[in-house]
């Protein structure tokens, strides 16, 4: 079969690999044997993937391994402490519901018993028994309560909700699960302890990975820790947060919030809400631009004079410049999700589509990923 | 030496030390590709810690579906992915900004694991480094995995969660885009 330069050098890309079918593959075959021009583009193919596998590898910086056992060992507390909580509130739970379903017992019996007899109420020798300490693999109470405490016991760790893992999650979702959730029913009175379990958890998992983010990010920014203690002072002080990578983790510790922000620009002595003076800090920011907006960037900068490779700006002008640069990070962003979450749904469709359909929904997929690869971001501030 | 498949039964049972055996063959080439979808060596290892505590936490849903090393790829790939629109950088350009109330230090990327650094003397992979940190995510993630990583389409799909027929047209995308990005510099590959 005969095939043309274009559709050749469409088919080239998956040739290289031999991921084309037999047809195909043979089409492409007789038409390099014929055609210079579309074999010098399999050799610049097979050359850049040649160099591709070549590029040079990085190593892991030496205390890696270290940091990484740290968090693994924190994890590893967190969730024993999770377990062992839960088992206790769990065991509590089933005694209190123990202790009333047993007195609830006890009283109806007392009236039942007054109101046809005067024998005396049940023996306490049973209130004891019930009152007694429960395991929760043996109360056989509230058939809902045991299951949870059942559960707890049984679940021996934490898992995470993070559906990703099983493979299900599209990928802007794959974000939404970065607390830990118990792997536990949770009903009636055991789910407030468990809500309150899950607050601890967030609490704690964030904060080791913040920790570790605020001490890379001193490299960068060459603060003291004192400086850093201060800035984050001032910058709550001031209703403003100043986020560390990743935005979601740092949410996450803050119990919610505004992600990154314009918290540059240091002023003189603030006073906090306490009364105590500010100390005063030095801030470092600087800004990102890709290469394809550098020129709109230039553009909002261009009234500023530039000397010595920095803009000089007053802290008014700083914000003023922030603020229209977020507007412009604002409309590529938004452009660039919207896409990217159309692709996915649509990509998820495709796994059940077959024959003319799935070729049209692939059609469109292209389109979309072409759409979004000439998208480009602008980073306001880190 | 214990094999990868007790080595995850021993992690199952928050077993720290054999988790961090069980990883230890894959850190190297996961740092890479965190490095060359982050293009920051630092961002890659704190990518690369927070993937591996999700693993760590998530180990039991592992069911041995698919193989451990496409799920810890899936795993990673994500933890990157979304790392990326958080922060939402595609280049290497960098504008400082002072204020009249103190001075704001010109912060440069940390360059020591830089590949610009370490392609100067060879000019074919500065160009392929340039064009490379211009694709788009996915397509700079699925060249990684297949060029560098030596990835199979079918292990590529089970690692991006995506269709065959995504992967084949994705990387078709993404070697032609290549291809233009390097049409200037043709003459340094061929």
């Amino acid at each position: 079969m005969k095939i043309s330069c274009e559709e050749a050098k469409q088919l080239l890309p998956l040739f290289v690999d031999n991921m084309t079918d037999k047809q195909e593959s043979d089409a492409v075959c007789e038409h390099l044997n014929e055609c210079a021009e579309c074999r010098r583009e399999y050799d610049f193919y097979k050359s850049i993937i040649g160099v591709t596998a070549s590029m040079p590898s990085v190593e892991p910086s030496p205390d890696f391994n270290e940091r990484l056992h740290k968090k693994l060992l924190e994890a590893k507390n967190a969730k024993r402490h999770h377990v062992l909580s839960s088992f206790r509130r769990a065991s509590f739970t089933v005694l209190a519901s123990a202790a009333v379903i047993a007195l609830s017992v006890v009283s109806l019996n007392v009236l039942k018993d007054r109101d046809i007899s005067d024998q005396p109420p049940i023996h306490n020798t049973q209130l004891e028994a019930t009152s007694a300490p429960v395991h929760a693999d043996e109360a056989i109470i509230s058939g809902n309560t045991t299951r949870a405490a059942e559960e707890i016991l049984q679940s021996g760790a934490l898992t995470s909700d993070d559906a990703e893992e099983s493979g299900q999650d599209s990928l802007p979702n794959a974000e939404k699960n970065n607390v830990l959730e118990p792997a536990v029913a949770v009903e009636n009175g055991v789910l407030a302890e468990n809500m309150e379990t899950k607050a601890e958890i967030k609490d704690n998992i964030p904060q080791s990975e913040a920790a570790v983010s605020e001490e890379a990010t001193e490299k960068n920014h060459d603060f003291s820790a004192k400086e850093q203690a201060a800035k984050d002072k001032q910058s709550v002080d001031n209703g403003v947060m100043t986020a560390s990578l990743p935005t979601s983790d740092r949410e996450a510790a803050m119990g919610g919030g505004s992600g990154a922000s314009s918290g540059g620009g240091s002023s003189g002595a603030a006073v906090f809400k306490s009364g105590r003076a500010a100390v005063k800090v030095k801030l470092t920011n600087y800004v990102t631009v890709d290469s394809a907006s550098l020129a709109e960037a230039q553009k909002i900068l261009s009234d500023y004079p530039l000397s010595g490779g920095a803009y000089k700006l007053t802290t008014e002008e700083y914000h003023d410049v922030l603020a229209q640069l977020e507007a412009l990070n604002a409309s590529v962003v938004t452009e660039t999700e919207n896409k990217t979450e159309a692709y996915e749904e649509l990509n998820a469709r495709l796994s059940s589509l077959s024959g003319a359909a799935a070729e049209q929904t692939q059609k469109e997929l292209d389109m979309l990923d072409d759409e979004t690869s000439s998208v480009y971001v602008v980073l306001i501030e880190r | 030496m214990q094999n990868e498949q007790e080595l995850i039964s021993e992690a199952k049972k928050n077993n720290a030390d054999a988790f961090c055996e069980l990883i230890s063959p894959y850190t190297g080439q996961l740092l890479n590709y965190a490095f060359r979808m982050l293009k920051n060596h630092e961002d890659a290892e704190d990518a690369l810690q927070e993937a591996y505590l999700k693993i760590y936490n998530s180990l039991n849903k592992f069911e041995g579906n698919s193989s451990f090393k496409t799920w810890i790829y899936r795993i990673v790939t994500n933890v990157c992915l979304d790392m990326l629109r958080k922060q939402k950088r595609n280049s290497t350009t960098t504008l400082s900004i002072t204020d009249e109330d103190g001075e704001h230090e010109l912060l440069l990327p940390d360059d020591t694991y830089m590949p610009e650094r370490i392609a100067q003397k060879n000019a074919a992979l500065d160009a392929l480094q340039k064009a490379l940190s211009s694709l788009n995510d996915e397509h700079r993630a699925i060249i990684t995995l297949r060029d560098i990583d030596g990835f199979s389409y079918e292990e590529i799909a089970d690692a991006m969660n995506i269709s065959l027929g995504t992967v084949k047209s994705r990387i078709s995308r993404a070697r032609i885009r290549l291809k233009e990005l390097l049409a200037k510099d043709k003459e340094l590959f061929c």
